[in-house]
């Protein structure tokens, strides 16, 4: 800034050396200052109290905050008196989720894409018609499971189940269950952001490395998994990130249709309880450091896979 | 023949993600003395009624809810899309130092999940003394660090020979954003705002967490979430059923007005 300040006459190349700076950062000064506060202040003052036993009470009252290791004892040693068995329960339960999701929303988001794609007409129609229950919100969503695998006998899915000689379940209130019922209707349907990116990078393959290939050979299936696959390799591995990401943050329908019980509590359900339910700050934000850093080992994996791989960029 | 397979398909999947919805919409129908028959899915609504909706209007509270629903996301987009425009610009087509490191750090932060930030913004917000306000809800999250990359991928196809000329022209920079850049850029606004006013619409969980800090602002979703007229067993269950609906509709009239932009364009896939 000082340059800029300083009328010698040989500091003019200065002057203009720094003039877009000046202008830059008076454009993004406001948002860059506001983000540090939400981010960056808010990233450090987690890490903070997670190593403090710091809590609802204790902010309201200003009492003395304590440093502590105990929130990472909690999880981390087995033999500690206060072992969290239940993190470890909630952990396993949100990676039965996004080793499911994951699968399902691919492949179905894989499918329904290809298949747009090759129509010759009404790619959109069903692009929208496709892709619009990602659009309707959780508590609808949660509303909508809990009409679907509802308990009485007329649901839709005991009649389901019914149909095919079954007895009638009660879905959404047995250990065995629950989970099932959550999961089933996210794998089949939850593909439609999944479904988009798909899309946008098979449309734009190449047509004559497809028509080259046919050529050689009759089998759609083969020029799919030889020629196209390869192709929007990133697109592939963007998305898998993409599902593991969301999939471990799941809370959703957890927490709106079950509440946690019958062995459905995922682990940001169970941060977001320990916080905002039982006021433990600090033991919750060392829960959230350790999911942060398993979302983290997955998106550095994930910028490994898409960067040291030599595809042709279709994109 | 292939042609036919895949609109069957097609058809045969988005029949089936509609069927939850249908059945929704036929609860939500029913007349809200029927006690329905215990063995029978109902595919067809019985008795065929709106009350159940002029229920679900009465709900206490559900017009304040439903300003206070407008006004979060309507506010919401507008703010986080004027940041997202000036920083996606800067960070597209302006030249300076530090812009490698700056992009590098913001990109960094997406990889970070809101909700580890959860509980020290709960903290921030209750110390700015905004938590009892709608505000409590908007301004945590207006730079949106997703979005800005969008609207940056975007505006970094914009040539930069436009823009020069325009300066020529003796443009300032809020010119040159505002009647130019703006412009060129109409579709990825567009995906941006629908984007955007959907999931601000949609939101629960921050709202509820500002409840929790003993706010007082309802929003649709919360007040659907937690509405039990206590009208009787099956009664109740409709008048939910209307309720969801209600707040479902003006996501999907949105939808359908703009999804030709945003369909049409690829803007997706710029994401990573």
């Amino acid at each position: 800034m000082n340059q800029l300040e300083t009328p010698v006459i040989r500091s003019a190349p200065k002057k203009m050396k720094y003039r877009d700076e000046l202008k830059a950062y008076s454009l993004l000064g406001f948002p860059i200052a506001w983000w540090t506060l939400f981010f960056v202040v808010a990233f450090f003052t987690a890490l903070t109290f997670s190593f403090t036993n710091v809590s609802l009470r204790s902010l309201a009252t200003g009492s003395k905050i304590k440093f502590t290791l105990d929130n990472y004892k909690n999880l981390l040693a087995v033999n500690w008196k206060d072992f969290d068995q239940r993190y470890w329960d909630s952990l396993g339960i949100t990676i039965l989720w996004t080793v499911v999701m994951s699968i399902g929303n691919n492949l179905m988001g894989l499918l329904c894409a290809f298949l747009i794609s090759q129509l010759k007409r009404g790619n959109r129609f069903f692009l929208a018609l496709l892709f619009w229950p990602s659009l309707v919100s959780g508590v609808v969503g949660s509303d909508v499971t809990k009409l679907v695998f509802g308990s009485d006998n007329n649901s839709l899915a005991n009649t389901l189940l019914r149909f095919f000689g079954h007895e009638p379940i009660q879905w959404l209130t047995d250990d065995q269950t629950a989970m099932l019922a959550l999961m089933i209707m996210p794998f089949f349907f939850g593909f439609c952001t999944k479904m988009l990116i798909y899309y946008s990078s098979l449309i734009a393959v190449p047509k004559d490395y497809k028509e080259a290939a046919s050529l050689d050979t009759d089998s759609r299936f083969k020029i799919f998994t030889k020629i196209t696959l390869p192709l929007i390799q990133n697109a592939v591995v963007l998305n898998l990130l993409l599902s593991i990401i969301d999939g471990f943050k799941i809370l959703g329908p957890m927490q709106l249709v079950t509440k946690g019980g019958y062995g459905t509590e995922s682990t940001m359900l169970y941060i977001y309880n320990t916080a905002f339910e039982d006021g433990k700050f600090g033991r919750a934000c060392a829960y959230a450091t350790v999911l942060f850093v398993i979302i983290l080992v997955f998106t550095l994996i994930q910028q490994k896979l898409s960067t040291s791989k030599e595809v042709e960029d279709v994109e | 023949m292939f042609q036919v397979i895949c609109i069957v398909v097609l058809s045969i999947i988005a029949f089936c993600q509609m069927l939850p919805f249908y059945l929704k919409l036929v609860d939500s129908l029913h007349s809200p003395d029927l006690i329905p028959d215990s063995d029978k899915l109902y595919l067809w609504p019985e008795g065929g009624t709106l009350q159940n909706y002029m229920m679900a209007l009465k709900v206490s509270g559900f017009w304040t809810a439903l300003g206070n629903t407008i006004f979060h996301s309507v506010v919401f987009t507008g703010i986080s899309l004027f940041i997202a425009i000036i920083m996606g610009y800067v960070l597209a087509k302006m030249r300076f130092r530090g812009k490698k490191f700056l992009s590098n750090i913001l990109l960094c932060t997406m990889m970070v999940p809101g909700e580890v930030l959860m509980i020290p913004n709960y903290i921030l917000v209750m110390n700015m003394g905004i938590n009892y306000s709608i505000w409590g809800l908007i301004l945590p999250g207006i730079v949106n660090v997703f979005g800005i990359f969008l609207v940056r991928q975007y505006m970094s196809n914009i040539p930069q020979s436009v823009l020069e000329s325009a300066e020529v022209d003796g443009c300032n920079e809020f010119r040159k954003i505002f009647n130019i850049v703006v412009p060129m850029s109409k579709p990825i606004l567009v995906t941006y705002i629908i984007l955007t006013f959907v999931s601000t619409w949609n939101e629960y969980l921050w709202p509820m967490v500002m409840q929790s800090s003993g706010s007082t602002v309802e929003t649709l979703q919360l007040i659907m979430y937690k509405f039990y007229p206590a009208l009787g067993n099956y009664a109740d269950g409709y008048v939910r059923s209307a309720g969801m609906i209600l707040i479902t509709i003006p996501i999907i009239i949105v939808y359908i007005i703009f999804q030709k932009y945003f369909l049409e364009q690829n803007n997706l896939s710029g994401m990573k």
